[in-house]
């Protein structure tokens, strides 16, 4: 056989079999180029860990801001809400008239149409030292606003019956110097005693929330002009099959000088309020932008670095003929994995936190599409860090290397 | 007229210029040259004559600016970058000074990027890879990784690797220039063999007067021409 024709056989056995995915070795190259420099694999993880650590940490924080920020609506229960026009938050709440309930009634389509008073008081501990709280006063036999997650004492009809009873939540009960049921408080110089206890009913000002009886919650309410008549909401509930957008419309023509909400747009706006009027969100956001930033910028030097040390090795598979691709893969498979290392040692760190700070009041929150969310920022962050890489990868020239 | 005989590679006219304008260099001018399979050519001149980019021209890496290079009659001096990448994988095997070698990659691992970028399967790639590491003498050191070898075992993990894709050209840039007198003659030794028992051409750009008697054939370039073409005795 002739050099010729063995080499046509050659070239016939070596035409590419019809496979659609063919483990390569540019992952072992990516991982032994990470393994090979250990120091530099040490910053890499240690850049995209912090990244993953504080994104985390302050995206839970943020997402559990936004559960509290709201929670008095995300747990009322109600279809609608009215309140005074203009209302920024849930919690800075300001009086409405009483007769709005009774023109909500009116309204056609809605089912039921409560009051609900929330007020600043001070609550007075037995050695005198007084706390700032929410008195959340509802009827007791109320549909909507009641205390959720009770966990000791009474249940919320039999508390709110309670001449005098008060639900407080367990988390701020060292707070408020509560350590059992039936113990006697005050909020503003009216006697009030322990009934129940909720449990993580969390508010975002830090100033706990306590359940009340509307008529208890009005007659302690001595800052307002007209306590006995005093609201601050009308929760609603819609009639069964009536559409909540078309009886918002009709009440919000009834009475165009309130403003008549659905649940999700208080929520929203409670927490917006919180998180952009006042910065905090945006705080949260831009640090957290910035950390991903610093972890990218550390992650591109490190494989910029990587890659230019292993340029004449890959100059060289470029000589040999193998393509750019073959290079950008190791590359990127070596972001990757970087970054994969990074991530998981720093959602781990995130995890722990968030652990080690369930009881606490405001503590971060990592449901798993944050978890998941962040790995694919991460990983998209790395793959971006890689760039400047490639692009010298994509400029390499064998024939300027081997001169 | 494909006969072992018949050139491999015929270069005809070829020159080439770098830059343009006032800052343009002819590095080379019309350059004839014949290389057949089955022998070891060298191609040695001063520092500056245009030895290395004669080898980038033949070897597929740089276009000529002037001339044409033909590959087993089949001109190639104008193919695409990609065409004539996925020619060099078939063709060609190329051995640098600089060995070149992934430092954190074992020599059979080396040797199996070749067959990886030829997308050969890996499994068959990982044993002809060990075959061609004891072909070229390095059967004690198949897991060594390069930090543990000398220059002249590097360059037969280079060898070895340039083997890979049963190359009819292999093309060798001052081989020996980093080894000893024994490591070079060696290196010598086993592309005699490359090309006398098994049939492939060798070109080696050199300096080295040590090895000039090993060569079939020597090509003299001065400033880009080629003065004279003796046979080797
Ligand atoms: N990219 C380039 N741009 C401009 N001039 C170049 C370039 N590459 C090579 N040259 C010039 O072309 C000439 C030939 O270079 P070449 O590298 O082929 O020489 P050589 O014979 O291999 O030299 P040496 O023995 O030193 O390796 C030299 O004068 C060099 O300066
Ligand atoms: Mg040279």
């Amino acid at each position: 056989m002739s050099r010729d024709e063995a080499l046509a056989s050659k070239i016939l056995a070596a035409r590419p079999s019809v496979r659609l995915w063919r483990t390569d070795l540019t992952g072992l190259i990516a991982w032994r180029n990470l393994a090979h420099d250990r120091m530099r694999l040490a910053v890499t993880v240690i850049g995209i860990a912090f990244a993953t650590l504080l994104t985390g940490i302050q995206l839970g924080m943020l997402v559990n801001f936004t559960h509290t920020t709201a929670n008095l609506v995300d747990h009322g229960g109600a279809d609608l809400w009215i309140a005074a026009h203009g209302i920024k938050t849930v919690d800075l709440a300001t009086p409405l008239e009483e007769r709005r309930r009774f023109q909500a009634l009116a309204t056609e389509g809605v089912a039921s149409a409560e009051p609900y008073l929330l007020n600043f008081g001070i609550w007075k501990k037995p050695n005198g030292v007084r706390e700032t709280i929410f008195v959340v006063g509802v009827e007791p036999d109320a549909l909507m606003g009641l205390p959720w997650n009770l966990v000791d004492g009474l249940k919320p009809r039999d508390a709110l019956l309670t001449p005098d009873g008060v639900i407080v939540d367990t988390l701020y009960a060292k707070k408020l110097g509560v350590d059992r049921i039936g113990q006697t408080f005050e909020i503003n110089d009216h006697r009030v005693r322990v009934v129940g206890f909720t449990k993580g009913v969390r508010t975002f000002t830090q100033s706990p929330y306590v359940f009340t009886s509307l008529r208890k919650a009005r007659s302690v309410a001595v800052s307002l002009r007209n306590p006995d008549k005093a609201i601050t909401y009308v929760p609603i509930r819609v009639a069964p099959g009536a559409p909540v957008e078309t009886v918002r419309a009709r009440l919000a023509a009834h009475m165009p000088d309130v403003d008549v909400m659905t649940t999700p747009e208080f929520s929203s706006r409670s927490s917006n309020y919180w998180l952009f009027s006042t910065g905090a969100g945006l705080t949260i956001v831009s640090s957290s932008i910035l950390a991903l930033f610093v972890g990218v910028v550390i992650a591109a030097q490190t494989l910029y670095a990587s890659t230019m040390d292993r340029l004449p090795e890959y100059a060289t598979l470029r000589a040999m003929g193998g393509s750019r691709s073959y290079l950008y893969r190791i590359v990127i498979t070596q972001a990757l994995i970087g970054g994969a290392i990074g991530y998981v040692f720093g959602m781990a760190g995130v995890l722990t936190v968030v652990w080690l700070s369930r009881e606490a009041s405001a503590p971060p929150e990592a449901p798993l599409w944050l978890i998941l969310g962040i790995g694919g920022v991460m990983e998209a962050m790395c793959v971006l860090a890689s760039i400047i890489s490639l692009r010298k990868i994509t400029k390499i020239n064998p024939t300027e290397v081997f001169r | 007229m494909n006969g072992p005989r018949a050139p491999v590679i015929r270069a005809v006219g070829v020159g080439h210029v770098f830059g343009t304008g006032e800052t343009a260099f002819t590095a080379l001018h019309a350059i004839d040259l014949d290389i057949r399979g089955g022998e070891v050519l060298l191609l040695m001149g001063p520092s500056g004559s245009g030895k290395t980019t004669l080898l980038h021209i033949l070897g597929a890496l740089l276009t000529p600016t002037s001339g044409e290079v033909f590959l087993r009659e089949k001109p190639i001096a104008q193919l695409s970058e990609e065409e004539r990448g996925a020619l060099r994988l078939k063709r060609f095997g190329f051995i640098f000074q600089s060995y070149n070698l992934f430092p954190m990659l074992t020599a059979t691992e080396n040797v199996l990027v070749a067959f990886d970028l030829a997308r050969a399967d890996l499994r068959e790639g990982r044993e002809k890879a060990r075959a061609l590491l004891r072909q070229v003498g390095l059967g004690e050191k198949l897991d060594a990784f390069p930090n543990a070898m000398s220059g002249g075992q590097k360059q037969r993990v280079a060898i070895a690797r340039a083997l890979a894709g049963d190359p009819e050209i292999l093309m060798a840039d001052e081989p020996t220039a980093a080894l000893d007198a024994q490591g070079g003659l060696g290196a010598m030794e086993l592309f005699r063999r490359l090309a006398h028992e098994q049939g492939r051409a060798v070109v080696i750009v050199t300096h080295d007067p040590r090895i000039l008697s090993l060569a079939d054939r020597i090509v003299r370039i001065e400033d880009g021409w080629i003065v004279n073409t003796p046979e080797a005795s």
